[in-house]
Protein backbone atom coordinates (compact mmCIF):
# COMPACT_ATOMS: atom_id res chain seq x y z
CA UNK A 1 0.00 0.00 0.00
CA UNK A 2 1.14 3.53 -0.91
CA UNK A 3 1.44 6.40 2.04
CA UNK A 4 -1.14 9.19 1.47
CA UNK A 5 0.05 12.13 -1.04
CA UNK A 6 -0.44 14.53 1.82
CA UNK A 7 1.94 12.19 3.55
CA UNK A 8 4.78 13.62 0.98
CA UNK A 9 4.09 17.42 1.10
CA UNK A 10 4.80 20.10 0.93
CA UNK A 11 7.20 19.60 -1.82
CA UNK A 12 10.04 21.77 -2.60
CA UNK A 13 10.19 23.89 -5.39
CA UNK A 14 12.58 21.75 -7.37
CA UNK A 15 10.60 18.77 -6.63
CA UNK A 16 7.59 20.33 -7.79
CA UNK A 17 9.13 21.78 -11.00
CA UNK A 18 10.41 18.34 -12.03
CA UNK A 19 6.83 16.26 -10.97
CA UNK A 20 5.33 19.18 -13.05
CA UNK A 21 7.10 18.36 -16.07
CA UNK A 22 6.68 15.19 -16.33
CA UNK A 23 2.53 15.17 -16.08
CA UNK A 24 2.32 15.79 -19.58
CA UNK A 25 4.20 12.86 -19.96
CA UNK A 26 7.82 10.48 -20.47
CA UNK A 27 10.82 13.04 -20.02
CA UNK A 28 14.46 12.10 -19.92
CA UNK A 29 16.59 14.17 -17.89
CA UNK A 30 17.74 17.28 -20.29
CA UNK A 31 14.53 17.57 -21.40
CA UNK A 32 13.24 17.77 -17.69
CA UNK A 33 16.05 20.39 -17.01
CA UNK A 34 14.79 22.64 -19.72
CA UNK A 35 11.45 22.23 -19.25
CA UNK A 36 11.84 23.19 -15.20
CA UNK A 37 13.47 26.38 -16.80
CA UNK A 38 10.81 27.04 -18.49
CA UNK A 39 8.22 26.33 -16.30
CA UNK A 40 9.75 28.61 -13.55
CA UNK A 41 10.36 31.55 -16.04
CA UNK A 42 14.70 30.83 -15.91
CA UNK A 43 14.27 30.98 -11.87
CA UNK A 44 14.96 27.52 -11.19
CA UNK A 45 18.22 25.99 -13.28
CA UNK A 46 18.97 22.91 -12.06
CA UNK A 47 22.58 21.32 -11.99
CA UNK A 48 23.16 18.08 -13.11
CA UNK A 49 23.45 16.71 -9.23
CA UNK A 50 20.80 18.41 -7.68
CA UNK A 51 18.38 17.18 -10.88
CA UNK A 52 19.27 13.61 -10.42
CA UNK A 53 19.26 13.77 -6.63
CA UNK A 54 15.88 14.70 -6.81
CA UNK A 55 15.18 11.74 -9.56
CA UNK A 56 16.39 9.56 -7.63
CA UNK A 57 14.64 10.45 -4.48
CA UNK A 58 11.23 10.23 -6.27
CA UNK A 59 12.16 7.19 -7.21
CA UNK A 60 12.78 5.61 -4.31
CA UNK A 61 9.66 7.45 -2.97
CA UNK A 62 7.86 5.70 -5.92
CA UNK A 63 6.11 9.08 -7.36
CA UNK A 64 7.75 8.53 -10.70
CA UNK A 65 9.26 5.24 -12.78
CA UNK A 66 12.60 5.21 -14.70
CA UNK A 67 11.79 3.68 -18.18
CA UNK A 68 13.61 3.00 -22.12
CA UNK A 69 13.98 6.02 -23.34
CA UNK A 70 13.06 5.18 -26.80
CA UNK A 71 10.04 7.52 -28.22
CA UNK A 72 11.11 9.11 -31.61
CA UNK A 73 11.64 12.34 -30.48
CA UNK A 74 13.52 12.16 -27.22
CA UNK A 75 16.07 9.54 -29.31
CA UNK A 76 19.34 10.67 -30.88
CA UNK A 77 23.01 10.54 -30.08
CA UNK A 78 24.33 11.87 -27.52
CA UNK A 79 20.18 11.93 -25.84
CA UNK A 80 20.29 9.84 -22.56
CA UNK A 81 18.99 6.76 -22.50
CA UNK A 82 16.71 6.64 -19.95
CA UNK A 83 13.67 8.55 -19.49
CA UNK A 84 11.12 9.58 -16.74
CA UNK A 85 7.19 8.97 -16.29
CA UNK A 86 5.23 10.41 -13.14
CA UNK A 87 3.31 7.50 -11.59
CA UNK A 88 0.01 7.28 -10.20
CA UNK A 89 1.04 8.51 -6.69
CA UNK A 90 3.15 10.71 -7.94
CA UNK A 91 0.33 12.64 -9.99
CA UNK A 92 -1.79 12.18 -7.03
CA UNK A 93 0.89 13.97 -4.84
CA UNK A 94 1.14 16.66 -7.75
CA UNK A 95 -2.44 17.71 -7.20
CA UNK A 96 -2.69 17.25 -3.92
CA UNK A 97 0.15 19.89 -3.50
CA UNK A 98 -1.25 22.17 -6.31
CA UNK A 99 -4.26 22.04 -4.54
CA UNK A 100 -2.91 22.79 -1.14
CA UNK A 101 -0.67 26.02 -3.09
CA UNK A 102 -4.14 27.46 -4.49
CA UNK A 103 -5.40 27.33 -0.81
CA UNK A 104 -2.33 28.90 0.62
CA UNK A 105 -2.74 31.56 -2.25
CA UNK A 106 -6.68 31.91 -1.59
CA UNK A 107 -6.19 32.56 1.75
CA UNK A 108 -3.75 35.21 0.81
CA UNK A 109 -5.46 36.80 -1.48
CA UNK A 110 -8.49 37.08 1.20
CA UNK A 111 -6.54 38.41 3.53
CA UNK A 112 -4.44 40.88 1.63
CA UNK A 113 -7.78 42.04 -0.01
CA UNK A 114 -8.99 42.65 3.47
CA UNK A 115 -6.81 44.51 4.25
CA UNK A 116 -6.89 46.94 1.12
CA UNK A 117 -10.04 47.73 2.19
CA UNK B 1 36.25 27.15 -26.73
CA UNK B 2 35.78 23.59 -28.36
CA UNK B 3 38.53 22.96 -26.03
CA UNK B 4 37.88 24.27 -23.18
CA UNK B 5 34.41 22.05 -23.45
CA UNK B 6 35.95 19.07 -24.20
CA UNK B 7 37.84 19.94 -20.53
CA UNK B 8 34.85 20.91 -18.61
CA UNK B 9 33.28 17.75 -20.14
CA UNK B 10 36.46 15.38 -19.01
CA UNK B 11 36.55 17.06 -15.53
CA UNK B 12 33.29 16.28 -15.04
CA UNK B 13 33.59 12.40 -15.75
CA UNK B 14 36.75 12.28 -13.23
CA UNK B 15 34.12 14.58 -10.90
CA UNK B 16 31.68 11.58 -11.11
CA UNK B 17 34.03 9.28 -9.24
CA UNK B 18 33.36 10.54 -6.01
CA UNK B 19 29.91 9.42 -6.29
CA UNK B 20 29.20 5.99 -4.68
CA UNK B 21 29.95 2.97 -6.95
CA UNK B 22 26.35 2.14 -6.98
CA UNK B 23 25.06 5.44 -8.26
CA UNK B 24 27.64 6.02 -11.09
CA UNK B 25 26.36 2.81 -12.14
CA UNK B 26 23.31 3.64 -12.10
CA UNK B 27 23.02 6.98 -13.29
CA UNK B 28 26.59 7.66 -14.56
CA UNK B 29 25.86 7.14 -18.06
CA UNK B 30 22.72 9.76 -17.68
CA UNK B 31 24.29 12.32 -15.60
CA UNK B 32 27.65 12.72 -18.47
CA UNK B 33 25.12 12.71 -21.14
CA UNK B 34 23.13 15.38 -19.80
CA UNK B 35 26.18 17.47 -19.05
CA UNK B 36 27.59 17.15 -22.53
CA UNK B 37 24.31 18.72 -23.83
CA UNK B 38 24.08 21.85 -21.38
CA UNK B 39 27.88 22.38 -22.05
CA UNK B 40 27.68 22.15 -25.65
CA UNK B 41 24.37 24.11 -25.76
CA UNK B 42 25.93 26.83 -23.19
CA UNK B 43 29.12 27.30 -25.63
CA UNK B 44 26.89 28.42 -28.48
CA UNK B 45 25.45 31.50 -26.13
CA UNK B 46 28.87 32.54 -25.25
CA UNK B 47 31.90 32.06 -22.68
CA UNK B 48 30.02 33.68 -19.77
CA UNK B 49 27.10 30.72 -20.17
CA UNK B 50 30.02 28.09 -19.52
CA UNK B 51 31.76 29.62 -16.70
CA UNK B 52 27.98 29.82 -15.60
CA UNK B 53 27.02 26.35 -15.77
CA UNK B 54 30.17 25.15 -14.19
CA UNK B 55 30.08 27.19 -11.34
CA UNK B 56 26.65 26.11 -11.28
CA UNK B 57 27.45 22.06 -11.07
CA UNK B 58 30.65 22.72 -8.92
CA UNK B 59 28.28 24.56 -6.49
CA UNK B 60 25.98 21.69 -5.87
CA UNK B 61 28.27 18.72 -6.66
CA UNK B 62 29.83 18.57 -3.11
CA UNK B 63 26.61 18.78 -1.21
CA UNK B 64 25.30 15.89 -3.62
CA UNK B 65 28.22 13.69 -3.30
CA UNK B 66 27.65 13.86 0.32
CA UNK B 67 24.15 13.29 -0.01
CA UNK B 68 24.33 10.08 -2.02
CA UNK B 69 27.00 8.49 0.26
CA UNK B 70 24.88 8.86 2.91
CA UNK B 71 21.76 7.65 0.66
CA UNK B 72 23.70 4.64 0.20
CA UNK B 73 24.89 4.10 3.26
CA UNK B 74 21.45 3.56 4.82
CA UNK B 75 19.95 1.67 1.67
CA UNK B 76 22.67 -0.72 2.82
CA UNK B 77 21.80 -0.43 6.48
CA UNK B 78 18.28 -1.07 5.23
CA UNK B 79 18.93 -3.60 3.10
CA UNK B 80 21.13 -5.43 6.64
CA UNK B 81 19.33 -4.39 8.84
CA UNK B 82 15.51 -3.72 8.09
CA UNK B 83 14.25 -5.87 5.22
CA UNK B 84 13.26 -8.73 6.12
CA UNK B 85 12.55 -9.24 2.67
CA UNK B 86 16.27 -8.79 1.22
CA UNK B 87 17.39 -10.98 3.78
CA UNK B 88 15.04 -14.26 2.99
CA UNK B 89 13.10 -13.30 -0.13
CA UNK B 90 9.15 -14.10 0.68
CA UNK B 91 8.45 -17.73 1.21
CA UNK B 92 12.20 -18.41 0.58
CA UNK B 93 13.15 -22.05 2.30
CA UNK B 94 15.21 -19.73 4.51
CA UNK B 95 12.57 -17.70 5.75
CA UNK B 96 10.48 -21.04 5.98
CA UNK B 97 13.09 -22.48 8.24
CA UNK B 98 13.57 -19.57 10.26
CA UNK B 99 9.79 -19.12 11.27
CA UNK B 100 9.06 -22.26 11.45
CA UNK B 101 11.69 -23.27 14.19
CA UNK B 102 9.56 -22.12 16.53
CA UNK B 103 6.56 -24.61 15.69
CA UNK B 104 8.92 -27.66 14.56
CA UNK B 105 10.83 -27.63 18.10
CA UNK B 106 7.06 -28.47 19.48
CA UNK B 107 6.36 -30.78 16.79
CA UNK B 108 9.65 -32.46 17.71
CA UNK B 109 9.52 -32.16 21.50
CA UNK B 110 6.57 -34.25 21.15
CA UNK B 111 7.00 -36.89 19.25
CA UNK B 112 10.04 -37.45 21.33
CA UNK B 113 8.73 -37.24 24.70
CA UNK B 114 6.01 -39.88 22.90
CA UNK B 115 8.34 -41.87 22.09
CA UNK B 116 10.21 -41.74 25.45
CA UNK B 117 13.10 -40.61 24.29
CA UNK B 118 15.42 -38.69 26.83
CA UNK B 119 17.37 -36.11 26.02
CA UNK B 120 20.28 -35.02 27.81
CA UNK B 121 20.15 -32.08 29.98
CA UNK B 122 22.02 -29.65 28.13
CA UNK B 123 20.68 -30.70 24.63
CA UNK B 124 17.33 -30.01 26.65
CA UNK B 125 18.34 -26.83 27.36
CA UNK B 126 19.57 -26.07 24.29
CA UNK B 127 16.79 -26.54 22.58
CA UNK B 128 14.85 -24.59 25.40
CA UNK B 129 17.10 -21.58 24.46
CA UNK B 130 16.52 -21.43 20.90
CA UNK B 131 13.18 -19.42 20.54
CA UNK B 132 15.21 -17.08 22.61
CA UNK B 133 17.93 -16.92 20.53
CA UNK B 134 15.86 -16.42 17.17
CA UNK B 135 13.97 -13.86 19.20
CA UNK B 136 17.39 -12.00 20.17
CA UNK B 137 18.43 -13.00 16.38
CA UNK B 138 15.10 -11.12 15.03
CA UNK B 139 16.06 -8.26 17.06
CA UNK B 140 19.36 -7.57 15.52
CA UNK B 141 17.76 -8.54 11.81
CA UNK B 142 15.34 -5.72 12.17
CA UNK B 143 12.49 -7.40 13.03
CA UNK B 144 12.36 -9.53 10.14
CA UNK B 145 9.10 -11.37 9.12
CA UNK B 146 10.49 -15.23 10.01
CA UNK B 147 10.77 -13.28 13.68
CA UNK B 148 7.41 -12.27 14.16
CA UNK B 149 5.98 -15.13 15.78
CA UNK B 150 8.66 -15.82 18.60
CA UNK B 151 7.45 -12.14 19.83
CA UNK B 152 3.94 -14.40 20.16
CA UNK B 153 5.58 -16.64 22.12
CA UNK B 154 7.75 -14.59 24.24
CA UNK B 155 4.21 -12.33 24.90
CA UNK B 156 2.34 -15.08 26.70
CA UNK B 157 4.69 -15.87 29.71
CA UNK B 158 4.06 -12.18 30.18
CA UNK B 159 0.45 -11.84 29.76
CA UNK B 160 0.84 -14.95 32.30
CA UNK B 161 2.77 -12.48 34.39
CA UNK B 162 -0.20 -9.87 34.53
CA UNK B 163 -2.59 -12.74 35.08
CA UNK B 164 -1.47 -15.49 37.13
CA UNK B 165 -2.25 -14.62 40.67
CA UNK B 166 0.52 -16.67 42.29
CA UNK B 167 3.70 -18.57 40.97
CA UNK B 168 5.33 -19.25 37.31
CA UNK B 169 7.85 -21.91 37.68
CA UNK B 170 8.28 -21.30 41.23
CA UNK B 171 8.99 -17.36 40.39
CA UNK B 172 6.55 -15.27 42.73
CA UNK B 173 4.73 -12.82 40.40
CA UNK B 174 3.36 -10.57 43.00
CA UNK B 175 6.27 -10.17 45.28
CA UNK B 176 8.60 -6.70 44.79
CA UNK B 177 7.92 -3.49 43.09
CA UNK B 178 6.92 -5.34 39.99
CA UNK B 179 4.35 -7.66 42.24
CA UNK B 180 2.88 -4.17 43.75
CA UNK B 181 1.89 -3.40 40.29
CA UNK B 182 0.42 -6.68 39.19
CA UNK B 183 -1.93 -6.61 42.72
CA UNK B 184 -2.75 -3.51 41.83
CA UNK B 185 -3.77 -3.52 38.35
CA UNK B 186 -5.37 -7.11 39.82
CA UNK B 187 -7.74 -5.11 41.68
CA UNK B 188 -8.37 -2.54 39.55
CA UNK B 189 -9.06 -4.76 36.43
CA UNK B 190 -9.12 -8.24 36.29
CA UNK B 191 -10.79 -8.45 39.83
CA UNK B 192 -13.93 -6.55 38.31
CA UNK B 193 -14.12 -9.10 35.15
CA UNK B 194 -13.62 -12.18 36.98
CA UNK B 195 -16.63 -14.10 37.23
CA UNK B 196 -17.02 -15.54 41.09
CA UNK B 197 -17.20 -19.20 42.38
CA UNK B 198 -20.93 -18.93 42.37
CA UNK B 199 -21.47 -17.53 38.89
CA UNK B 200 -22.76 -20.90 36.34
CA UNK B 201 -19.87 -22.96 35.52
CA UNK B 202 -19.58 -22.02 31.59
CA UNK B 203 -19.69 -18.54 32.32
CA UNK B 204 -15.97 -19.46 34.47
CA UNK B 205 -14.99 -21.36 31.43
CA UNK B 206 -15.68 -19.20 28.61
CA UNK B 207 -13.54 -16.26 30.68
CA UNK B 208 -11.09 -18.89 31.88
CA UNK B 209 -10.24 -19.55 28.31
CA UNK B 210 -9.77 -16.27 27.45
CA UNK B 211 -8.45 -14.17 29.89
CA UNK B 212 -4.22 -15.06 28.84
CA UNK B 213 -5.11 -14.28 25.41
CA UNK B 214 -7.23 -11.20 25.90
CA UNK B 215 -4.45 -9.56 27.43
CA UNK B 216 -1.85 -10.84 25.38
CA UNK B 217 -3.71 -9.16 22.74
CA UNK B 218 -3.29 -6.13 24.96
CA UNK B 219 -0.26 -6.16 24.81
CA UNK B 220 0.48 -6.59 21.77
CA UNK B 221 -1.68 -3.28 21.09
CA UNK B 222 0.66 -1.64 23.41
CA UNK B 223 3.52 -3.03 21.91
CA UNK B 224 2.17 -1.51 18.24
CA UNK B 225 1.57 1.99 20.15
CA UNK B 226 5.18 1.78 21.19
CA UNK B 227 6.33 1.18 17.72
CA UNK B 228 4.74 3.86 16.16
CA UNK B 229 6.07 6.53 18.39
CA UNK B 230 9.30 4.93 18.48
CA UNK B 231 11.23 6.72 15.71
CA UNK B 232 13.58 4.35 14.70
CA UNK B 233 11.02 2.01 15.07
CA UNK B 234 9.21 3.52 12.20
CA UNK B 235 9.72 1.66 9.40
CA UNK B 236 8.37 -1.49 11.14
CA UNK B 237 5.25 0.35 12.15
CA UNK B 238 4.44 1.75 8.34
CA UNK B 239 5.02 -2.28 7.58
CA UNK B 240 2.54 -3.66 9.97
CA UNK B 241 -0.11 -0.70 8.89
CA UNK B 242 0.40 -1.71 5.19
CA UNK B 243 0.14 -5.54 6.35
CA UNK B 244 -1.84 -6.16 9.66
CA UNK B 245 -2.00 -9.85 9.31
CA UNK B 246 1.78 -9.39 10.55
CA UNK B 247 0.75 -8.80 13.86
CA UNK B 248 -1.50 -11.57 13.86
CA UNK B 249 1.53 -14.00 12.74
CA UNK B 250 2.72 -12.26 15.40
CA UNK B 251 0.14 -13.68 17.81
CA UNK B 252 -0.18 -17.07 15.37
CA UNK B 253 3.12 -17.69 17.17
CA UNK B 254 1.50 -17.74 20.75
CA UNK B 255 -0.31 -20.98 19.70
CA UNK B 256 2.68 -22.91 20.65
CA UNK B 257 1.77 -22.04 24.34
CA UNK B 258 -2.18 -22.63 23.74
CA UNK B 259 -1.48 -26.12 22.32
CA UNK B 260 0.92 -26.71 25.20
CA UNK B 261 -1.80 -25.56 27.69
CA UNK B 262 -4.77 -27.23 26.38
CA UNK B 263 -3.21 -30.42 27.45
CA UNK B 264 -1.32 -28.87 30.95
CA UNK B 265 -3.09 -30.92 32.79
CA UNK B 266 -3.44 -34.08 31.00
CA UNK B 267 -0.80 -36.31 32.49
CA UNK B 268 -0.99 -39.31 29.98
CA UNK B 269 1.75 -39.39 27.53
CA UNK B 270 -0.62 -40.06 24.83
CA UNK B 271 -1.69 -36.23 24.30
CA UNK B 272 1.81 -36.29 22.98
CA UNK B 273 0.77 -37.43 19.75
CA UNK B 274 -2.26 -34.96 19.89
CA UNK B 275 0.44 -31.80 20.44
CA UNK B 276 2.77 -32.96 17.55
CA UNK B 277 -0.07 -33.29 15.01
CA UNK B 278 -1.64 -30.00 15.73
CA UNK B 279 1.73 -28.57 15.70
CA UNK B 280 2.57 -29.75 12.22
CA UNK B 281 -0.75 -27.95 11.25
CA UNK B 282 0.72 -24.98 12.89
CA UNK B 283 3.48 -25.75 10.62
CA UNK B 284 1.45 -26.08 7.54
CA UNK B 285 -0.80 -22.65 8.55
CA UNK B 286 2.63 -20.88 8.75
CA UNK B 287 3.78 -22.36 5.83
CA UNK B 288 1.21 -21.13 3.50
CA UNK B 289 0.76 -17.71 5.32
CA UNK B 290 3.98 -16.92 4.18
CA UNK B 291 3.96 -18.31 0.84
CA UNK B 292 0.39 -15.98 0.11
CA UNK B 293 0.37 -13.51 -1.92
CA UNK B 294 -2.78 -12.22 -1.11
CA UNK B 295 -3.98 -10.63 2.14
CA UNK B 296 -7.17 -12.78 2.47
CA UNK B 297 -5.35 -15.79 1.72
CA UNK B 298 -2.81 -14.99 4.32
CA UNK B 299 -5.83 -14.29 7.31
CA UNK B 300 -6.96 -17.84 5.70
CA UNK B 301 -3.56 -19.46 6.37
CA UNK B 302 -3.71 -18.26 10.21
CA UNK B 303 -7.00 -19.26 10.70
CA UNK B 304 -6.87 -22.71 8.85
CA UNK B 305 -3.72 -23.47 11.36
CA UNK B 306 -5.40 -22.30 14.74
CA UNK B 307 -9.03 -23.97 13.72
CA UNK B 308 -7.50 -27.55 12.58
CA UNK B 309 -5.13 -27.46 15.47
CA UNK B 310 -7.75 -26.74 18.41
CA UNK B 311 -9.72 -29.21 16.56
CA UNK B 312 -6.71 -31.62 17.03
CA UNK B 313 -6.53 -30.63 20.63
CA UNK B 314 -10.32 -30.75 21.50
CA UNK B 315 -10.69 -34.38 19.85
CA UNK B 316 -7.49 -35.62 22.26
CA UNK B 317 -8.64 -34.01 25.20
CA UNK B 318 -12.16 -35.53 24.22
CA UNK B 319 -10.61 -39.34 23.94
CA UNK B 320 -8.20 -38.93 26.35
CA UNK B 321 -10.43 -37.97 29.34
CA UNK B 322 -13.27 -40.37 27.75
CA UNK B 323 -10.95 -43.38 28.10
CA UNK B 324 -11.21 -45.14 31.25
CA UNK B 325 -7.90 -46.83 31.17
CA UNK B 326 -6.21 -43.67 30.82
CA UNK B 327 -8.42 -41.59 32.95
CA UNK B 328 -10.20 -43.87 35.77
CA UNK B 329 -13.86 -42.60 36.07
CA UNK B 330 -13.36 -41.66 39.76
CA UNK B 331 -10.59 -38.95 39.30
CA UNK B 332 -12.63 -37.00 36.82
CA UNK B 333 -14.07 -33.83 38.29
CA UNK B 334 -15.74 -32.98 34.25
CA UNK B 335 -16.88 -34.99 31.85
CA UNK B 336 -15.28 -35.09 27.78
CA UNK B 337 -17.47 -33.02 26.49
CA UNK B 338 -16.48 -30.23 28.59
CA UNK B 339 -13.63 -30.60 28.06
CA UNK B 340 -13.59 -30.55 23.89
CA UNK B 341 -16.07 -27.55 24.82
CA UNK B 342 -13.31 -25.88 27.16
CA UNK B 343 -10.92 -26.52 24.26
CA UNK B 344 -13.31 -24.73 21.61
CA UNK B 345 -13.58 -21.73 23.97
CA UNK B 346 -10.70 -21.36 23.85
CA UNK B 347 -10.28 -21.63 20.16
CA UNK B 348 -13.08 -18.94 19.65
CA UNK B 349 -10.70 -16.80 21.89
CA UNK B 350 -7.65 -17.42 19.94
CA UNK B 351 -9.59 -16.66 16.58
CA UNK B 352 -10.66 -13.42 18.18
CA UNK B 353 -7.35 -12.39 19.32
CA UNK B 354 -5.20 -13.37 16.20
CA UNK B 355 -7.14 -12.61 13.41
CA UNK B 356 -8.67 -9.01 15.35
CA UNK B 357 -5.25 -7.47 13.39
CA UNK B 358 -5.97 -9.83 10.08
CA UNK B 359 -9.40 -7.99 9.75
CA UNK B 360 -8.20 -4.62 10.22
CA UNK B 361 -5.95 -5.91 6.96
CA UNK B 362 -9.31 -6.74 5.35
CA UNK B 363 -10.70 -4.03 6.21
CA UNK B 364 -11.14 -1.49 2.88
CA UNK B 365 -8.81 1.43 2.98
CA UNK B 366 -9.17 4.98 2.59
CA UNK B 367 -6.35 5.10 -0.06
CA UNK B 368 -8.06 2.83 -2.56
CA UNK B 369 -11.03 4.64 -2.57
CA UNK B 370 -9.10 7.94 -2.86
CA UNK B 371 -7.63 5.84 -5.62
CA UNK B 372 -11.23 5.05 -6.85
CA UNK B 373 -12.00 8.75 -7.08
Amino acid sequence: MQAKPSSYLPLTEPTFYILLSLAPGKKHGYAILKDVETLSNGKVRLSTSTLYGALGRLLDQGLIERVPNDEEENTGPGLPRKAYILSEIGRRVLEAETDRLQSLVAVAHLRLGEEHT
Amino acid sequence: MKRSVQILAQMYTRLLSLYPQQYRAEYGEELQAVFSLLVNEAAQRGRFSVIRLGWREMRDMPGAVIREHRRERRKRKMETRTSILSTFEPGSWREWLAAMTLFLLLALGSLLSYLHITLPLWLNWGLFLVPLLMFALGLIKGLPRWFLPYTGVIGVPLSWALTTRGTIMGINTRGGVVGSLLRWTDRQFFALLRPSASDPWIVRAVYGAGELWLVLLGIAAFTVLIVAACRPLRPFYLRLRDDWTLLSFGLYGAMVMAVLMAFDDYPHPHKQLYIFVASLILVAGAWVYLRSAHLWQRALALFGGITLSMAVAATGRAILYANPLLWPPAARGYTWQSEALCTVFLWGWLVAVVMTPALLALLPRPDKSLQAG
